[in-house]
């Protein structure tokens, strides 16, 4: 129990109190003076009246210090903290802003009931017992991200909103949630509470930095609420899953091996750990852990033929279910079946335009086979190639197309296949038809001195640099290109890759249901040395799988539970929307938005109109754990497994300090409510505002004085 | 006489300024006050001048300074050798005594005339009236420590040696009311009238024994118990800090508070004097600085008329 006020700043008003003391003191140096020769009835009665007046005197003087004390407190506005929650009298209505902690850590089941059910049995009193015109937001640490500031909500909507917030197996941004709850702080309220409903677990707020708490005034308490903290953090957790080889092979043995932690302070003699393919338990094992330790245990199984791969692995009930499962998938998706059209089959191999190109396509990964495979033909064999055979073509320097060849490439695209166009000086001389090219192409021009290929910020995260991290560019600063074709982009073509003079030397753009591509340069090292470069490999298979990858198997996907699934313009192709089945079963329609760059000036109208643009979506209801497919209109669908993130299961809560420290600039107030208490709200710390109090006291206290000032 | 004095009203009317005190107080002789005074009375009043005096012959006394030494028989020297002096009978229509208090609270005024000066005109006033009808008129003036005494007579001219007293002395220092009184009941050979002007702050029990050895010789006795407005009403207000007039003591009061209870206890004060003075057959006459001069004198001349 504590005290605080509105306005501490006016405290200092407290000097006031020795005003009534002065004017006592003064009027006493300032009293007249008189004779009177009947002086010894005056003193006889004097002598009777002194204790009495007195007493009378003091009374009055206390009676008016504390009357100018209760209105310089009443001027600051002193609220008393204690035990209760917000209910109370005040004099202005309360802006009350709850948190609700719903990650995954806050599923720990004590005394019958979650954390999080906990939580939310104390917000839903504390919100009933709010008065009609108090206002009420509810937030919580795990939602769909939403513009503007949190709706502001009376009593009966506030119920509905907490009664609708769910248990998730996301981790929770809590530095968001905290950070909105200010935001929403903005009305006008006298009274502002925001108050978090959390177990405070470290994997959730050990990383939380919220700034600028500092311009919270004494108007706003920041309460923290500790949820069931007696139950503690025993709970066993799947921390990962190694999937090997991945992706699979159809048909192939496979394994999957689990890595189990033991989070509490008591041995675990008999895990069981569980491996269900679909819904079927294929596995069994049981681990021994002592406190604190990790252990593993692998299961091995053969992949399917064809078809999709799903899965789980499964530990036993515990006190937190969310971190006893992890779900994995995978398609036995096909290869991509490319092949790469050599202009110059004339020289040796160690010079073949395709070298390369092939050798870095058929590259395997360890332990796997290569995603794609590979076929190299010469230019005059572009005859008698089937077309359907191919996923992806590349022509590495070809300057003569034979007849229709040229027709048919151009079909092959626009029914969804890839194309790459790679320069040389044969390839000078003649080029595959013109106009559905993404750019238009200049005649060959050297470099002197030789350009490094950049990546254009903007397209820092394209798919073809997706093996390379961030800031791929570093890859090409010391690729030289000593000769190039000028290019110019065409519609929405892009640059992918460019010198850093802006020149273009890749660039890529839809047509068709397929993509095209023209690389500026060439596939071997007559025009640059690129080709024997490390960044070569997987930029090439990455430029591959842009191209041609509508064709490709979804290998794997996976995410955290609560980070967005990003539907990608290949993926999604001209798809307006797609539906999203979700582990509960329930199917979500995400529209899709154009993904088209703004047009060039100056491009043809025709080539724009030529190429719909692709589309691509943001879904961010991933809270639940489980197996999500997005399900296109055509094709098959793509499969995630959403896993709840590996920090959800340090379950150790934040000392106050240790909060105090990462919520800087503002006074803190912690309170804790026990699983299973029949009125939670009675053990949350709230504040009342002790104004009517003092009101009544005060005119209380100036009845008396005025009674007893009269009483002579 | 109670007839005439019943009608005081009428007769104040026409005359009211001659004993409004604050007309008197701008008369800065003490005698042209008491002729003021006295002339303002008569004016109001019949004028009944009193006479027959006898001078039978009735004994001898020893000699004591202070008697004239025309009045000492030289042939009872010759006879005696000794100084003797002849006393007659009803030598005078009265012996008039007046007793005057002089201690410092007597200085008190806080309207027109302080006490002294209403004191002083009474009795100045009274000793006039009483000169005039051949009374003989003596003044007791009383100090803290002693007393000026002038002896009585009948003679006009002694008057001015009343008046001259009366105008010199400058109250001070504390009271000595009661020790006076009882002096002059020792002093007093013979019954007359004494007249006492005091605000009688002194021990009341002193006080009451010296007027008490007073009545005791057969004198006629009336107490002038004079008091200033201030001090009967108590008018002030506020914090106030009060003091003594003849010693340095001093006290803060509020002043609200203090009034009740001290009008109580001057209240209690003044009945019991006046119930001593009434027990005793002593004329009591309360009278404040703010009343009209004249009230005392008819009182008096009531009084007298009654005595004869």
């Amino acid at each position: 129990m504590g005290f605080q006020f509105f306005h501490s700043v006016l405290l200092w008003g407290m000097g006031l109190v020795l005003l009534p003391i002065l004017i006592h003191l003064l009027r006493r140096r300032l009293v007249r003076r008189h004779k009177l020769p009947t002086f010894e009835f005056l003193l006889r009665t004097q002598r009777r009246l002194t204790t009495r007046s007195r007493l009378r005197n003091w009374i009055l003087l206390a009676l008016r210090v504390s009357a100018v004390s209760i209105v310089v407190l009443l001027s600051a506005r002193p609220l008393l903290q204690m035990a209760g929650g917000e209910s109370g009298s005040s004099w202005s209505p309360l802006h009350l802003v709850i948190v609700l902690d719903n990650s995954g850590s806050m599923a720990y089941r004590a005394a019958g009931e979650t954390r999080l059910e906990a939580a939310r049995k104390a917000a839903d009193r504390l919100v009933r017992d709010l008065s009609s015109s108090d206002r009420v937001t509810v937030l919580a640490t795990v939602e769909e991200r939403v513009e503007g500031p949190p709706a502001i909500q009376r009593r009966d909507q506030a119920l509905a909103r907490l009664a609708a917030i769910g248990q998730t197996d996301a981790a929770g941004d809590p530095a968001q949630a905290v950070r909105r709850a200010l935001e929403s702080l903005n009305v006008p309220a006298d009274r502002r509470t925001v108050m978090v409903f959390s177990d405070f677990a470290r994997g959730d707020w050990d990383q939380v930095r919220v700034q600028g708490l500092r311009r919270l005034t004494p108007h706003t308490q920041l309460q923290m609420v500790r949820v069931a903290p007696e139950a503690g953090t025993d709970d066993v957790v799947l921390a990962s899953l190694t999937l090997r080889p991945w992706p699979p092979r159809a048909g192939a043995p496979f394994s999957v091996a689990a890595r189990i932690v033991n989070r509490g302070n008591t041995r675990k003699d008999r895990v069981p750990v569980s491996l269900f393919v679909g819904e079927e338990r294929v596995a069994t094992a049981e681990l021994a852990l002592e406190p604190g330790a990790d252990g593993g245990t692998s299961f091995r199984i053969r992949a399917p033929e064809k078809g999709v791969l799903l899965g789980r692995v499964e530990l036993g009930p515990d006190a937190l279910e969310t971190t006893n499962r992890r779900y994995f998938a995978a398609s036995m998706g096909q290869q991509i079946r490319a092949l790469l059209v050599d202009g110059d089959p004339q020289r040796g191999l160690l010079d073949s335009d395709t070298f390369y190109l092939a050798s870095a396509l058929r590259a395997s990964p360890p332990g796997g086979d290569s995603p794609m495979l590979v076929d190299v033909v010469a230019f005059y064999e572009l005859a008698k190639v089937r077309w359907e055979d191919y996923d992806f073509v590349a022509a590495c320097n070809v300057g003569q197309w034979p007849a229709r060849a040229a027709e048919s490439l151009r079909r092959f695209v626009e029914n969804g296949g890839g194309f790459l166009l790679a320069g040389g000086d044969l390839a000078a001389r003649s080029l595959p038809g013109g106009g559905w090219l993404p750019a238009v192409i200049g005649g060959p021009r050297p470099l002197s001195p030789p350009g490094h290929p950049a990546v254009p910020l903007e397209l820092q995260d394209h798919p073809v640099f997706s093996t390379l991290g961030r800031n791929p560019g570093r890859f090409f600063s010391r690729v030289r290109v000593g000769k190039i074709f000028p290019l110019s982009p065409i519609g929405p073509a892009r640059s992918l890759l460019t010198l850093a003079d802006g020149t273009p030397l890749l660039v890529a753009g839809p047509r068709g249901s397929g993509r095209a591509a023209v690389w500026a340069s060439s596939c071997d090292r007559d025009w640059g040395d690129l080709p024997v470069h490390p960044v070569f490999v997987p930029f090439a298979r990455g430029l591959v799988d842009f191209l041609g990858g509508r064709a490709k198997g979804t290998a794997s996907m996976s995410l955290d539970a609560g980070q967005p699934l990003e539907v990608s313009p290949a993926a999604a192709g001209r798809d307006e929307a797609v539906r999203i089945r979700t582990p509960r079963g329930e199917e979500i329609t995400l529209r899709l938005e154009s993904s088209q760059p703004p047009s060039r000036p100056g491009a043809p109208a025709a080539q724009e109109r030529s190429a719909p643009p692709a589309r691509q979506g943001r879904f961010e209801r991933t809270g639940q754990a489980g197996l999500y497919q997005v399900l296109f209109t055509e094709g098959p669908p793509q499969i995630l497994a959403v896993n709840p993130p590996a920090s959800e299961g340090d379950l150790e809560p934040l000392s106050d300090s240790a909060l105090r420290e990462r919520l800087p600039g503002v006074q803190l107030a912690f309170s804790a409510i026990r699983a299973g208490e029949s009125n939670p709200a009675r053990s949350v710390e709230g504040r009342t505002d002790l104004g009517p109090l003092l009101f009544l006291f005060l005119a209380g206290l100036l009845v008396v004085e005025g009674m007893l000032a009269d009483h002579i | 006489m109670s007839a005439l004095f019943s009608s005081k009203e009428d007769t104040r009317t026409g005359v009211s300024a001659f004993f409004d005190p604050s007309v008197v107080a701008r008369i800065s002789s003490l005698e042209l006050r008491a002729r003021h005074v006295v002339e303002g009375l008569m004016s109001g009043i019949h004028r009944s001048r009193a006479r027959g005096f006898s001078v039978e012959f009735e004994e001898h006394r020893a000699y004591s300074p202070g008697d004239e030494l025309r009045h000492i028989d030289w042939k009872a020297f010759g006879k005696f050798d000794r100084y003797l002096v002849k006393q007659y009978e009803d030598e005078t229509n009265l012996r008039a005594h007046f007793v005057v208090d002089a201690s410092g609270s007597m200085n008190y005024g806080e309207g027109s005339l302080t006490k002294w000066g209403y004191a002083a005109t009474l009795s100045a006033s009274l000793a006039h009236l009483l000169l005039r009808q051949s009374d003989a008129v003596g003044l007791m003036l009383s100090r803290e420590s002693d007393e000026q005494m002038l002896p009585a007579k009948a003679v006009r001219g002694h008057l001015t040696g009343i008046l001259a007293a009366l105008d010199a002395e400058r109250p001070s220092g504390g009271t000595g009311i009661a020790r006076s009184l009882e002096r002059l009941a020792e002093g007093l050979r013979r019954r007359g009238m004494v007249i006492v002007v005091s605000d009688l702050l002194d021990d009341p029990a002193a006080v009451a024994r010296g007027l008490s050895l007073l009545r005791l010789k057969g004198n006629d006795v009336i107490v002038f118990h004079i008091l200033d407005a201030a001090e009967l009403e108590f008018p002030f207000e506020g914090l106030a800090r009060m003091e003594d007039v003849e010693t340095d003591r001093n006290v803060t009061v509020e002043c609200e508070v203090v009034k009740s209870p001290y009008l109580g206890l001057l209240q209690e004060f003044l009945d019991g004097t006046r119930e001593r003075c009434r027990s005793q057959g002593i004329d009591y006459v309360l009278l404040s600085t703010a009343e009209p001069l004249d009230r005392g004198m008819v009182r008096f001349l009531a009084w007298r008329a009654k005595a004869k």
